[in-house]
Formats: C-alpha cells, structure tokens, sequence
C-alpha cells in the first residue's frame, strides 16, 4: 500500500478515487485506509458514484443561460481570450499541416514555431508572410494579425512544466531559421528573404 | 496528434483515456476542425448521444490551445448543456431544498475550475478525459459537502419517535426487509434495479443513504477482525445502530424495489 501523500486535497482524493476502473469493496478499502482524513467525503462520493444516472437525457437550457455561460467562461479565460484572434491554422488538419510545410519549402519544426507565435511577427520577412498567407489561403492581414500576437501556450509546453506553465519567449525569424532542423539550402533560402 | 495524458496516478504511473474514447479522438484528429464540431455537437448545440463527453474535454481543451475561438465556442456550450443535464439528473428538485440554487453553484464553480486549468496549462483536466462522470460525480461531492443542505429533501417515513436509531423496528419489517434483500447486494448489478433504485436512495435521510450505500458496496456491518472496515466502523457508530438504519432504509425503499422486481419478472 502506497504510503499516504498529506498534501493530497479532498478535491484530489475524490478525482483520483472516481476514476478508478473498478469501484468496489477493495478500491473504497484502499482508499480508505490511504486517506482516513478524507473518509467522510469517501463515503459521500462512492455513493454519489453508487448511484450515478445510467443515462443522461438533455435537459432544456435556454440559449440566454448557455450565452450567459459562455461569456463569463470567455472572461475567466483572460485577456488572452479577449485578444485571441482566430487562428488562420486552427481549420487545418495534420496532413495539410504537414502540407503546407511542404509548400512553404520548410520543415514541420518551424511551421509549428510560427504557428504558436514563437517568433516575433515583426522579424518576419514581408515576402515569406505573403507566401504564408496565400498558402493559407487568408488576408494578409488575419495573418499578420494572428502572428502579432502574445506565444501560445503549446501542448508540450503546458504540460512538462513542473511549476505553473508559462509561454516560451518569442525569437526573431533569422534564429528560429538557424535552430530548426532546417537543411542547409532551406536556411540560405529563408535567410536571404531579409533582405 | 493525440497528445497523451500528462497526469500521473500513483499507483499506476500515466492515467490513460479508456481505449474507446482514445480511438474516436484519434479518429476525429484526422478531420478538420469544422467537420470535427459537426461529428461532436448536434444542430440544436447538443453533445451528440453516440460521443462520449470525455472527447468533448479534450477537444475543448485543444481548441483553446490551438487559439481556435470558433471551435472553442461551440464546443464550450454543448459542455454547458451537458453539465447541466448531468446535474438535473443527479440533483433533481425532488432530492434536495433549493436543488437549483445548488446546481447553479456546482455549474459556476465548475466551470471556474475548467477556465483556470485551461489558462494554467494544468491537469486536473484529465480526469474528465479519463472519466467525465465519475469525475463530475466527484467534483460535485466537494462542492456538496461544502455548500448543500444537511438534510436532503424527504418526508418523514415514520413519526418522530419511531425515526430514532434507538427504536428497534417491528420484527416482522426487519423479517420482510431480509426476506426481500436476500439475493444481497448483487442484485444491485442488475441496470434496471440500479436505475430505479439510485434516485431513491438520494431520497433517504443521510444516515440511512451511507449505510445503506456501504451496504450495497459490500461493506459488512460489523466484522470480528480489527482491520477489517465495516460500515460501524466507518460510521463511527455501533452495528445495532447500522443494523436500525439498514432495515429502516429497506422499508423505505421496499415499495420501490417491489416494483421494479415486478417488471423485472414480467
């Protein structure tokens, strides 16, 4: 039995206890005897979990109230909610990721660099954001825009933190060229873009 | 790419989807996202029946990654709606004073809880992708125990004097309540008994409903071996008590189950 974590909230115990695969006798047990300080909330959430509804029908709620909802989430998201911008990327699919790498004559690394604006906009060459916003098939602009704003928080990046995650710094396009995995032909190619 | 759970047990390293749920999003990761919503969320901006809402997390939570506001939109609103209906159905007016008050205060907290993880890149999360249910099941028991009512919403089943746990019941109500029991708690298993009986024992007094609860998870009321967990020893009180509530609970829900067991014959 692994030995008790103190720092475990009600909230964790509760989570981890519900996801368990199998709910019985032994997994309550052994919650149990893990958690004595969290008995209580123990007894209350197996049967919470004892009597879940087989089947959830939808219930009526009134566009007002998901609206409502919505807003309030959208507001709770931050101001990187309020600021975001539809990403021109967000409709593609990984193959036409892959794709218009391909076309851009760059490597998936560095597309997915621009596409999480770790670079900063303004060191883009004009001539390579044109390229990418006809390839994209959006204005100019939507794309100028996107990429102007604040880095994202990447999937890999959220989650390998060991503290609160932040967003990586953004770099100008000359070093994200030089430090992409790009072949050598592919560098001179977009290096020569700045001038 | 279907990034893979991040979020670790410790008894089993990597929490992982269940393998049905993992197979539809990696099949809906290879569509766009406007098809995408479309094979998630119905015309009316409904989750759709066939999809389980642990996929609809996960592509909230991509979204909202991928700066996709469209996708993120209508994917949080059938959230909302099921969340909603989760709760009606687990909280329904009838179990408990000022049910709607509660529902709104578990559905704000929730989703204060689901934004802040989202901004935070944290992975609470993955419960919901693990179990959406079961999770939403836990969850609410927090904010229950905290914000609920003491006493759920039930009529007295007796006059106050009988209600007393020192008041034994009638012999023949305990005969009657052992008789009808006596296939034991895996009757429990069957679904038509579980969904009839479920919402009836969220009518029972708290006392009865955690015994009566145990009692169907296999707990044993009372165990000569010191390390072996009973309900009298979880309730903290003594197995004549136990046995008072149990049987009182039986009789409560004996028309209930009666019912059931009639149908279920038929």
């Amino acid at each position: 039995m692994p030995p008790s974590d103190p720092n475990a909230s009600e909230e964790e115990v509760l989570l981890a206890f519900s996801v368990e695969p199998k709910r019985d006798r032994s997994t309550l047990d052994r919650y149990l005897a893990q958690y004595p300080e969290h008995a209580s909330a123990l007894v209350d959430c197996s049967l919470e979990l004892l009597t879940l509804p087989t089947e959830i029908s939808p219930v009526w709620v009134a566009d007002s109230a998901v609206e409502a909802g919505w807003q309030k989430f959208r507001a709770q998201l931050g101001a990187a909610a309020d600021a975001a911008v539809e990403s021109p990327f967000a409709k593609l699919t990984p193959s036409a990721f892959k794709s218009l790498a391909v076309r851009l004559d760059i490597n998936n690394l560095l597309l997915l660099r621009i596409r999480d604006r770790g670079i900063r906009a303004v060191s883009i060459p004009g001539a390579f954001m044109r390229q990418l916003a006809t390839e994209l098939g959006a204005p100019l602009k939507a794309v100028s825009e996107y990429l102007a704003g604040p880095p994202c928080l990447t999937p890999s990046s959220t989650f390998r933190s060991p503290g609160k995650p932040v967003a990586a710094g953004q770099v100008d396009f000359s070093d994200a060229v030089k430090t992409s995995q790009l072949t050598v032909e592919q560098q001179k190619k977009l290096l020569a873009m700045e001038n | 790419m279907v990034e893979p759970l991040k979020r670790i047990s410790k008894k089993d390293g990597l929490y992982h989807r269940r393998a049905e749920v993992q197979a539809l999003l990696e099949k809906l990761d290879l569509v766009g996202a406007p098809e995408r919503i479309d094979q998630l969320v119905d015309a009316g901006g409904e989750l759709r029946a066939d999809i389980p809402p642990e996929a609809l997390v996960h592509f909230i939570r991509r979204a909202w990654r991928e700066n996709d506001a469209g996708s993120l939109e209508r994917l949080f609103k059938a959230l909302f709606r099921r969340v909603q209906a989760s709760l009606a159905a687990a909280i329904p007016n009838s179990r408990m004073a000022d049910a709607e008050t509660i529902r709104g205060e578990i559905v704000s907290r929730f989703m204060d809880r689901f934004a802040r993880d989202c901004r935070e890149g944290g992975t609470w999360l993955d419960y919901f992708e693990v179990q959406f249910e079961g999770g939403f099941a836990a969850f609410r028991t927090t904010v229950l125990r905290r914000i609920g009512p003491s006493t759920n919403k039930t009529a007295p089943l007796m006059g106050d004097g009988e209600h007393s746990d020192a008041t034994e019941l009638a012999p023949e109500v305990e005969k009657a309540a052992a008789e009808f029991f006596a296939d034991g708690p895996s009757f429990f298993d069957d679904p038509a008994f579980r969904s009839a009986l479920g919402p009836a024992i969220n009518t029972l007094p708290p006392d009865q409903k955690a015994v009566i609860g145990l009692w169907l998870q296999g707990i044993p009321i009372d165990a000569k071996d010191p390390t072996t967990n009973t309900i009298a020893r979880i309730l903290k009180c003594d197995e004549h008590t136990v046995r008072n509530r149990r049987d009182r609970a039986f009789k409560a829900l004996r028309k209930i189950l009666e019912e059931v067991k009639a149908n279920a014959a038929k």
